[in-house]
């Protein structure tokens, strides 16, 4: 019964998201020019990954760079939300499974917020895992 | 035919085992009767480590579409 439970929610997963990819595709088109710039304030430590699954500040940002990374955690909610309607789930679940992973793999150097609300620069060890990964 | 008379050979050798038991055991069976009331402790965590398995499939499923959601969209989540 496991199998057969898994096989379905799989086989809805990949539908959810291909729709998904298909919906985010017409906002990601405009982000190209934005990303060096994200890009760029995340090695800074300006910008990092946070517990919620989306970007947030560890510095005072400037308002073009704010503008951006709203946009960007505006298009990360819609993904979240619509893969999780696909697969069952709340969006928080998706969006704490992506700080998961986007945790883990935060730069030497970048910047990061867990749980605590305190912004961290990672040294040399790896990240602590929020509770829920 | 050779069915049926295993099956009654079968029965009297439980009978005759359980008349046996019955009174020599029975002041045991008494005593440690706290002990068999336990017996319905083994079905319930077999029920919640099955719980458990199928929610960790449901989170490696749920792990790897956000891995392949992170993957597909670079532009929403910047290195």
């Amino acid at each position: 019964m496991n199998e057969r439970n898994n096989m379905t929610s799989k086989r809805t997963g990949i539908f959810g998201l291909l729709a998904g990819i298909a919906a985010i595709g017409g906002i990601a088109a405009i982000a190209p020019a934005q990303n060096s710039a994200v890009s760029q304030a995340i090695s800074q430590g300006i910008v990092g990954e946070t517990a919620s699954g989306y970007l947030g500040f560890a510095q005072t940002p400037s308002a073009d760079l704010r503008a951006q990374v709203d946009a960007i955690n505006l298009s990360r909610r819609s993904a979240f939300a619509d893969l999780a309607q696909q697969r069952g789930v709340t969006r928080q679940q998706v969006a704490a499974e992506t700080a998961c992973s986007r945790l883990s793999s935060v730069p030497q150097g970048g910047a990061y917020q867990l749980q605590d609300g305190v912004w961290r620069t990672r040294g040399n060890t790896a990240i602590p895992t929020p509770g829920y990964c | 035919m050779t069915h049926t008379i295993l099956t009654l050979k079968e029965s009297n050798a439980t009978q005759g085992r359980m008349k046996r038991i019955a009174p020599a055991g029975l002041v045991f069976v008494a005593t440690a009767l706290g002990g068999c009331v336990s017996v319905s402790a083994p079905e319930e965590p077999i029920v919640i480590e099955l719980n458990i398995s199928v929610q960790q499939t449901v989170d490696v499923n749920l792990q790897q579409d956000v891995e392949d959601l992170i993957e597909s969209n670079p532009d929403l989540f910047p290195e």
